[in-house]
């Protein structure tokens, strides 16, 4: 599924879209280089899911956590992962629960240790636009996707 | 966390004063093999009683070990009793004087004051610790340096100058800023073999910044200037036209997409004949600032402006725009006459300007740079950096980064110009407020360290920008 979105505002919106059509658990992936949208993408679904805090970029904790009643959302990015292998250390698997909602920045540099995502989005900066594409790895994001 | 690793966790506190020891002892003897004679320090408290098991392990080790008890082991109570009584169970003896110097010892043992500390030390122990300051060998402080506030980071009237600092359980923010890392020395952190919840179970006060490893992502191959941004740095008064070119070189090496000046019209054609890539325009009023502010998205302004009524112009019509912003230098001194709000700019004051914009003194600010940082962010708003040794850096959270990287070279004339065109270059780049703030920070001190591998003095702000640009790239 492809969509252009004209401003910050449509990836907000897009979010909240993908917030409502999933479940209360999930993997996210979450690709683009800087400026893309990405932490924007995870503000929109957490605005969404009626967290009105602010959300920092996990850029020097790796992971930033956000509790709601019935699901927590871990929100990762892993570019400044050294080795997959880091993956491990940090118990990364406890995060992969039935009622969390795993959002991953930078997953190409987890390759080999992360599992297959729901949800992979791409954004990819097109002048002031972004287009994102999302396409499903798993059955349980082939009915996200048919929501949306 | 000591009392969660006790109460909750179960390890008894006399298991964790004796991994405490032993795991400073360790540390002694990787840095100081060849030591044969040590001389340990002990206070009344759990501190003096890590010194009893380090003194122990020593005397066991065969080491030439003296103990100078500066509480009188008769009044020691719980744990650090007990750490005393194994010690003489061990066959360890006391001195029952103060020296008035150590001399004679290889390694000294800072087991005088611990992290409880909150008043300035006096009488006995003061002059203990001038002392140890004297002393010619190498020391190393158990926990922290006896004298050094665990939160802020300064001194209480005097504290132990350590070669090495064994701290233990929990990294303590005082040791990473303003005085902090002059008395701490090395630091070495030991979790007593306590799981990661203990550190859990009380919330951060401070995170620290790592080090940089890794620059910004690649670019896209299809990438064009305008991706990159458009920096404009406002500032140059007479006299002071460098700053804003160092700003804005600096800007320029970090990868932003285009860099122009605001400066006077006397030097804006002569500004840019070493640096062509460098757009300068000569502007004397606020209209004549309108069209680089139309073709800007970042703004630096505050290098060399000084407080005309040219700069105070200049600034009013900087802040009219929506633009994200980095804010140093003479911008911060007239905001500080005129203080104002903003959720889109990077403040960087030195404790000076810190002080003029919370209208304290530098000593002040220097005494708990993490409170200044702290009130500095919510008094204006956005991110805010307060530079120095252990910069930090504190946005919306309210939660200070400490920078560990730096070194004293880097007090030299221009290096925070430079930093100004970083953090800017790096908004330009579309990172967000803090990151580009906590980042800016760490690049420009990881350059500085790279600049001054040659030497720490004489280092000159312009050395930093090879380095920045091959950091950048990393």
């Amino acid at each position: 599924m492809k969509v252009t979105l004209r401003d910050e505002a449509e990836t907000l919106a897009l979010a909240g879209r993908v917030y409502r059509a999933m479940p209360s658990g999930g993997l996210v992936f979450l690709h683009g280089n800087l400026g893309a949208g990405k932490t924007t993408f995870v503000r929109g679904w957490l605005r969404a899911a009626g967290f009105s805090g602010p959300v920092k970029s996990p850029t020097f904790t790796l992971v930033e956590e956000y509790s709601f009643e019935d699901r927590v959302v871990y929100h990762f990015d892993l570019y400044r992962l050294n080795d997959p292998e880091e993956l491990e250390w940090m118990g990364f698997r406890d995060y992969l629960r039935p009622n969390a909602v795993c959002f991953i920045e930078w997953p190409e540099r987890g390759a080999g240790l992360l599992p297959r995502a729901d949800l992979d989005i791409s954004l990819e900066i097109a002048g002031t636009e972004r287009i994102a594409d999302i396409v499903s790895e798993t059955a349980q994001g082939q009915e996200i996707l048919a929501r949306l | 966390m000591d009392r969660y690793a006790i109460e909750t966790v179960g390890i008894p506190g006399i298991e964790l004063m004796r991994r405490a020891g032993a795991s400073a002892f360790a540390a002694l003897l990787e840095r100081w093999p060849e030591a044969r004679t040590l001389s340990a320090i002990c206070g009344g408290g759990n501190n003096g009683g890590d010194g009893y098991v380090v003194a122990r392990l020593a005397h066991e080790a065969g080491m030439d070990v003296r103990v100078y008890p500066v509480a009188p082991p008769a009044n020691l109570k719980g744990d650090a009793l007990t750490a005393y009584q194994d010690y003489r169970a061990a066959g360890g003896e006391i001195l029952d004087f103060i020296p008035a110097d150590f001399e004679g010892a290889e390694v000294l043992v800072d087991g005088l004051l611990g992290t409880g500390l909150d008043r300035e030390v006096g009488g006995l122990y003061a002059e203990v610790i001038k002392a140890v300051n004297r002393f010619s060998g190498r020391v190393m402080a158990l926990d922290i340096p006896s004298g050094l506030h665990a939160d802020t980071g300064s001194a209480l009237g005097v504290a132990v100058k350590a070669d090495l600092t064994v701290t233990f359980i929990g990294l303590k923010q005082g040791l990473f800023t303003g005085e902090g890392p002059e008395y701490a020395g090395e630091i070495v952190f030991a979790d007593l073999g306590t799981p990661p919840e203990v550190r859990y179970s009380v919330k951060p006060s401070a995170m620290l910044l790592p080090p940089w490893e890794r620059g910004l992502p690649a670019r896209p191959r299809y990438a064009h200037k305008g991706h990159f941004g458009h920096v404009l740095v406002v500032g140059g008064d007479h006299g002071y036209s460098g700053a804003a070119r160092m700003a804005a070189e600096a800007a320029a090496r970090v990868g932003a997409g285009l860099i122009s000046i605001a400066t006077r019209k006397s030097h804006a054609d002569s500004l840019n004949l070493t640096r062509p890539e460098l757009m300068c325009h000569g502007v004397e009023t606020a209209e004549d600032l309108r069209t680089p502010l139309e073709r800007a998205t970042v703004i630096a302004v505050g290098p060399g402006l000084g407080r005309s009524e040219w700069a105070r112009t200049l600034l009013g019509a900087v802040l009219d725009t929506e633009l994200p912003i980095v804010a140093d230098a003479d911008a911060l001194n007239l905001l500080a006459e005129n203080p104002r709000k903003r959720d889109n700019w990077v403040i960087t004051p030195h404790p000076g300007e810190a002080a003029r914009l919370l209208e304290s003194s530098s000593a002040d600010i220097q005494k708990d740079r993490f409170t200044a940082v702290r009130r500095l962010q919510a008094q204006f708003g956005g991110v805010a950096v307060l530079k120095g040794s252990g910069s930090l850096v504190c946005g919306l959270d309210g939660l200070p980064y400490v920078c560990t990287a730096g070194n004293p070279g880097m007090a030299s004339g221009g290096m925070g110009d430079v930093l100004t065109g970083v953090i800017a270059g790096l908004l330009a780049q579309r990172l967000d407020l803090f990151e580009a703030a906590a980042l800016g920070v760490q690049l420009h001190s990881a350059a500085g360290d790279e600049a001054a591998k040659t030497g720490a003095r004489g280092l000159l702000a312009c050395d930093l920008m090879d380095p920045l640009r091959r950091l950048v790239n990393l």
